[in-house]
């Protein structure tokens, strides 16, 4: 019988902050969105305050105000070190650790007895707080969807553990379980399911799978064997090879002018560049986009996007800039106020794997010893210390806002946290 | 690079982990070919500063130290103290803690199973901890880094 644990860190990003500045502790906390955009992560006593999950800033600077709420940036650099730490953690209490997203990994524990697994998980638990300061919660079961349900409910319990390798604790639960709560259930299926009178994650448990498939594709039929303890989703212990890759961004402020679009979107491709090459992967296409803001109803409103084909697979930075500048070209319409753009791709290939283009190849050596100088030379003295003059020499008015960022306390050494 | 240069250099990010790189070999020099070099049996591992330094990298952590309350124990403002958490604070342990929300370092003394927190500097009056002040050990201090070029 498999058995997955999935631990995930308490209001993370919000519990990373405090772990370095313990003034937080008992304050309402926020942790905005790139460009402080919206709430990205809440402590309990913001949720309390009504402040909901992506609930734009602009609209909850008052009450912040009033309530005292601590409104933070983002602070990626920090999260991203206390996530490694956490994981690192976990690869002493079992082998097999899939890292799922920066705050959850999901471990196997189908060797452990079940009588064990709730010492285990408290143990693990208490491990993590010691160690790094941040509070988890623990939810197990035999299948990766009952996991993450059982991490839902112990998020409610004192002692932040529980563990549904019984069946009959597992259907107690889930009688009042909400479907929207429901891992793999969205918006569309949830109103779909509520318009046949099904509310709770028990009554999905005992639809027909044929009948699930019919109503949520092969993914619901997939999500009533889990709910019934037959695991469908294995342990990806290795990171599938990415599908796609983007970089998006919200400008710090609206954007009106073409040499500063065309400025931002080559400093998306850079980044694009730089994670491409650093998966070791090629794109043979990038697609450009670029939109005004729902937020200035009373201005025109604008979005458009457009694909542009490589001759041939690559990751080349000049390559990509050079494309999605033809794409800004092609887009550009004066007189609206932009306030979002970006670079999407889809289908990566290793560079090898790609066609050689016959006519119009590009110098794949020479352009490969560049990228080389220049990600070493970033990695060196910090990231756009070496950038393509198209980014253009002045960045602020693109670049992303941090104004309230914390410092990056685990990896800069003139950041470090202060004590006296 | 040296542990020093690193300090120095502030645009260098070092997170704690890569410590673990700064190592110094002990028999050096890369041998000429064709002669058999009468060092290498002797070659062993590197010096890595680590071992020392860092026991437990996981739950280790730098601060930063802008107080003179610890000066006769050799603690300076500006210095950078190793915080280890995952070590069990004991009887005159040198701590970092959290006085009402306020990172501070400490020695820990125990009396008759009661612990107290104490400055080491002859010129601050003893510490002493009213009653309603909220107390923690945010980890154990286990080493100290001073740049002797600044």
């Amino acid at each position: 019988m498999t058995a997955f644990a999935l631990v995930d860190g308490n209001s993370f990003y919000c519990s990373c902050e405090r772990v370095f500045d313990p003034r937080l502790e008992k304050r309402p906390v926020i942790v905005l969105s790139n460009n402080d955009g919206c709430a990205v992560a809440r402590t309990n006593e913001a949720k309390a305050l009504g402040i909901r999950m992506g609930h734009p800033y602009f609209q909850i600077k008052d009450l912040c105000r009033r309530e005292g709420v601590v409104a933070l940036s983002s602070n990626y650099a920090l999260y991203g070190d206390m996530s490694r730490r956490l994981n690192q953690i976990y690869d002493r209490f079992s082998p097999d650790v899939e890292i799922y997203s920066i705050d959850e990994s999901f471990i196997d524990v189908s060797r452990l007895p079940v009588k064990d697994r709730t010492t285990w998980a408290k143990d693990l638990r208490s491990t993590v707080k010691q160690w790094s300061g941040i509070p988890t919660c623990v939810g197990i079961g035999p299948t990766k969807t009952l996991a993450k349900l059982a991490n839902k409910v112990a998020k409610k319990l004192a002692d932040g553990v529980l563990d549904l390798s019984g069946s009959t604790e597992r259907e107690r639960v889930m009688a009042d379980f909400p479907i929207g709560d429901v891992w793999g259930i969205g918006p569309a299926n949830q109103a779909k399911l509520a318009a046949m009178g099904i509310q709770f994650a028990g009554q999905v448990r005992d639809l027909e799978p044929r009948q699930a498939r019919q109503l949520m594709t092969v993914v619901g039929e997939r999500l009533v064997h889990e709910l019934n303890g037959r695991s469908c989703l294995p342990l990806e212990t290795v990171p599938p090879v990415r599908q796609g890759c983007a970089v998006t961004r919200s400008f710090g402020q609206r954007v009106t002018r073409k040499p500063e679009m065309e400025q931002a979107v080559a400093g998306y491709a850079t980044r694009l560049g730089e994670k491409l090459r650093r998966h070791g992967l090629a794109t043979d296409q990038v697609t450009v986009f670029m939109h005004t803001s729902r937020f200035d109803d009373d201005e025109p409103q604008r979005s458009v996007s457009m694909t542009v084909d490589l001759p041939e697979a690559t990751n080349d930075t000049l390559t990509l800039i050079k494309a999605s500048r033809r794409a800004v070209d092609q887009l550009w319409k004066s007189g609206y106020r932009y306030a979002k753009a970006g670079i999407v791709t889809q289908d990566l290939v290793p560079p090898s794997g790609s066609q050689q283009a016959l006519f119009d190849g590009l110098d794949h050596e020479r352009a490969a010893r560049v990228m080389q100088a220049l990600d070493e030379a970033n990695k060196r003295w910090g990231r756009a210390t070496v950038f393509p003059a198209a980014m253009g020499i002045k960045r602020e008015a693109f670049s992303t806002k941090f104004e309230m960022r914390t410092p990056r306390y685990t990896t800069r050494w003139d950041e470090l946290p202060e004590c006296r | 690079m040296d542990l020093t240069t690193a300090i120095a250099d502030h645009r260098m990010p070092v997170p704690v982990s890569s410590l673990i790189q700064l190592s110094v070999p002990l028999v050096g020099q890369t041998v000429h070919a064709g002669f058999p070099s009468p060092a290498d049996d002797f070659i062993e591992d590197m010096i890595d500063l680590n071992q020392v330094l860092v026991q437990n990298p996981t739950a280790t952590f730098l601060w930063r130290v802008v107080g003179d309350c610890m000066i006769d124990v050799k603690i300076f403002p500006g210095d950078v103290v190793i915080v280890d958490r995952s070590l069990a604070p004991k009887h005159r342990s040198i701590v970092l803690a959290i006085i009402d929300g306020e990172p501070t370092l400490k020695r820990l003394h125990r009396r008759g199973g009661v612990f107290v927190l104490q400055n080491e500097n002859a010129k601050l009056p003893p510490f002493l901890i009213s009653e309603g002040t909220e107390v923690s050990v945010w980890g154990v201090v286990t080493a100290t880094i001073r740049d002797l070029k600044k």
